[in-house]
């Protein structure tokens, strides 16, 4: 028993030490505030937003700070204007050296991030007509974002876009999949109604063409890049698609 | 775009919206009621064929046949640039002027025109025009005519091989394949027409034979006076002309390849025949293309054939099929009309802006080259309703000329007798036509 308590504490003892070091290294960053270099080999993680550690400013004398601007150029785009306080833009290729005002600017979409620039101005375009958040936030080297008393540093405005695309989510999605000459469960009529906004995704294992008649889609299919058919059933009818070198029909398109 | 788009059925792309059941079902019951009723009630008489002759309206001059020069030449242009188009045009179909020129302007419009206007084909014609042009340089010499050519049988090839190359050949609407087909067509019309004469070449000319029948459902007739190059036309109700047409037994089968071949069109175009060619491309879908065109046709056929044969016996006419022939030509032009009616009215549009370049070279000589399709020109509720009304329509003219035909042949008892077969295959066709219809 006796050996067993004290087996018992030592381990105690190790997990506390352990867990303390962790601590300790974590305050270690927050005090310094310089972080070793990062390796970049999961960069492309990163662009889709997937940082979860942050670099928390909050013990830093005069933090930086961002604010945006939002002109719209009325066909669907706006013209974003960045202004930074105590922010130094680094080039995106920038691999080492994170310093607590260096680094480049996160642009977010509606909750997503879809750029990543190290100038102060960018130009969003294709919006589909509506309202949107766009945020922009600062951004470390090593694309963890600064953070000031808990929150990300950033700044965001809301546009509503007009005269750019007119849905954005299609009212019906449909999904198509060829394997070896084949379609997969056989002949679809899929079915909708005028004035619904369609999409049909069409996978195929080898490369070739999809085309829907009379809306005249054409659209390239690849093993692992599906074509995506988009339209307005604005004309009532029975269409049929077919794919182009393989010359036989892969589904009906019914509006009614 | 340079590729080869490849279309399931001549031309066009678009399907019609398949006719709800409620719609078909009242159609369905219509047709039946209005059968039987015809069985007895009806006026027991013939009739039409006193209504056929019409009122004059007007002598066509002498001055006529300048009109008619005048449009047997843009026919005859219109011809030849389609020819060149098919060889020299891009290889598209869509793109091309020949496609939709041989399957909307020439098989539907030309229909279409002879149930308006009459025998029109017959005046304007390129093949008329240029086996007349023969038979003036040919040298004439009297023997007569092989018995295939005289008895008009020949006439049903080339309106075989036009629905082999519309409805199964997977590449039937290439306009280079139309180019050589409309070739070797005119080709061969014109080497029989130098052997025989145009007169007797005609009956080789199977689009005319068919043109010719549906001609007699017009409202306009044309009688040639005996004075000299003068002609009266009359005004009579639409239809009833067609009480007058007589069939031979080779005019009937093109008839009723004309009909089998519309309703396998229909037939190809459900999901039931779609699921049996799924996913056979080129010559495999042409194989079972080819099978499902000569079992439709067939089956038209022998209905019509088995109706005839039990006529004959019930009214000891031997020539019971062909007497009745006549009331088969409404019914084809309301399967025409019901399957290709939208074709024509929104690929049609597709002439108007491929004749502004035919040869696709950037041309634009009609200023309608960029014109896009209007393909919202009629609703699709409207198309439904033209369908179910042609095929219910061509139903009940069709009962109509039969019981004239009946009552005018023979006496009131055997009449009625002489209707049952007749009545069963209409019943039969309009049914299978609507049938099809809700796809």
């Amino acid at each position: 028993m006796r050996l067993g308590k004290s087996f018992l504490l030592v381990l105690t003892f190790f997990y506390v030490a352990a867990c303390g070091d962790e601590d300790s290294t974590v305050k270690k960053n927050h005090s310094t505030t310089t972080v070793a270099s990062v390796e970049h080999e999961h960069e492309h993680e990163h662009e889709h937003g997937d940082v979860v550690d942050v670099i928390d400013l909050s013990s830093v004398a005069d933090p930086p700070a961002v604010s945006v601007a939002a002109t719209l150029d009325g066909e669907g785009g706006a013209m974003l204007a960045i202004e930074l306080e105590n922010f130094e833009l680094v080039p995106l290729e920038t691999k080492s050296g994170n310093q607590p005002r260096q680094g480049h600017l996160h642009i977010e979409l509606d909750g997503s991030t879809v750029a990543m620039i190290s100038e102060n101005h960018y130009h969003l375009s294709n919006l589909v007509n509506g309202h949107h958040e766009i945020s922009v936030s600062l951004s470390a080297i090593d694309h963890r974002n600064y953070y000031l008393d808990g929150k990300p540093i950033s700044d965001s405005v809301m546009v509503m876009i007009e005269g750019g695309e007119e849905t954005s989510a299609p009212d019906i999605s449909f999904e198509v999949e060829i394997v070896g000459g084949k379609v997969k469960g056989g002949l679809s009529r899929f079915e909708v109604s005028k004035g619904d906004s369609v999409e049909v995704i069409v996978y195929s294992d080898q490369i070739d063409e999809v085309h829907l008649h009379v809306y005249d889609k054409m659209k390239k299919v690849e093993p692992g890049a599906p074509a995506v058919i988009r339209l307005d059933a604005t004309i009532p009818g029975i269409f049929e698609a077919e794919l182009h070198s393989a010359g036989f029909r892969i589904f009906e398109l019914q509006v009614s | 775009m340079t590729s080869l788009l490849i279309f399931a059925h001549g031309v066009g792309g678009r399907l019609d919206l398949p006719l709800s059941k409620w719609q078909v079902a009242w159609a369905g019951v219509v047709a039946l009621v209005f059968s039987f009723a015809a069985l007895g009630y009806f006026w027991h008489r013939p009739l039409l064929k006193k209504l056929s002759i019409g009122h004059p309206i007007f002598n066509a001059l002498d001055r006529s046949n300048l009109f008619k020069v005048v449009f047997r030449c843009i026919s005859l242009f219109l011809f030849s640039v389609v020819v060149i188009a098919g060889f020299i045009g891009q290889d598209n179909t869509v793109a091309n002027l020949a496609p939709v020129t041989v399957f909307v302007v020439f098989w539907i419009g030309m229909a279409c025109a002879s149930v308006l206007f009459g025998h029109i084909w017959k005046e304007i014609s390129p093949w008329e025009t240029l086996g007349k042009l023969v038979d003036r340089i040919r040298k004439e010499h009297d023997e007569p005519a092989p018995r295939w050519l005289t008895s008009g049988w020949i006439a049903l090839a080339p309106i075989s091989v036009f629905h082999w190359f519309e409805l199964a050949y997977h590449d039937g609407a290439s306009p280079r394949i139309l180019g050589w087909w409309i070739l070797i067509y005119t080709l061969g019309l014109m080497g029989i027409t130098w052997k025989w004469g145009w007169e007797q070449a005609r009956k080789a000319e199977g689009f005319g034979v068919l043109f010719g029948a549906l001609a007699e459902l017009s409202p306009f007739r044309v009688k040639e006076t005996e004075a000299h190059n003068s002609r009266k036309v009359f005004i009579r109700a639409p239809f009833v002309g067609v009480s007058n047409y007589e069939t031979s037994p080779a005019q009937l089968a093109i008839v009723l390849a004309a009909l089998g071949g519309t309703a396998f069109d229909g037939f190809s175009r459900t999901r039931f025949w779609g699921e049996i060619i799924f996913g056979r491309g080129k010559w495999e879908l042409t194989f079972f293309n080819t099978i499902g065109l000569i079992w439709i046709v067939a089956v038209v056929g022998v209905t019509y054939h088995l109706a005839g044969k039990l006529g004959s016996r019930t009214t000891g006419d031997s020539r019971f099929s062909e007497r009745f022939g006549a009331s088969l030509v409404p019914i084809l032009f309301g399967y025409d009309l019901a399957h290709y009616f939208s074709l024509l009215l929104l690929e049609g549009q597709a002439f108007k802006i491929l004749i502004s370049d035919p040869f696709g070279k950037g041309w634009d000589i009609f200023g309608t080259a960029t014109d896009p399709i209007n393909w919202t020109l009629i609703p699709s509720g409207a198309i439904g309703w033209v369908q179910v009304l042609s095929i219910v329509g061509g139903h009940l003219v069709g009962v109509l000329v039969s019981h004239d035909r009946g009552v005018e042949k023979f006496e009131l008892q055997k009449a009625m007798r002489s209707q049952y077969p007749m009545l069963a295959v209409m019943v039969l066709y309009t049914l299978f036509g609507l049938v099809l219809m809700t796809g």
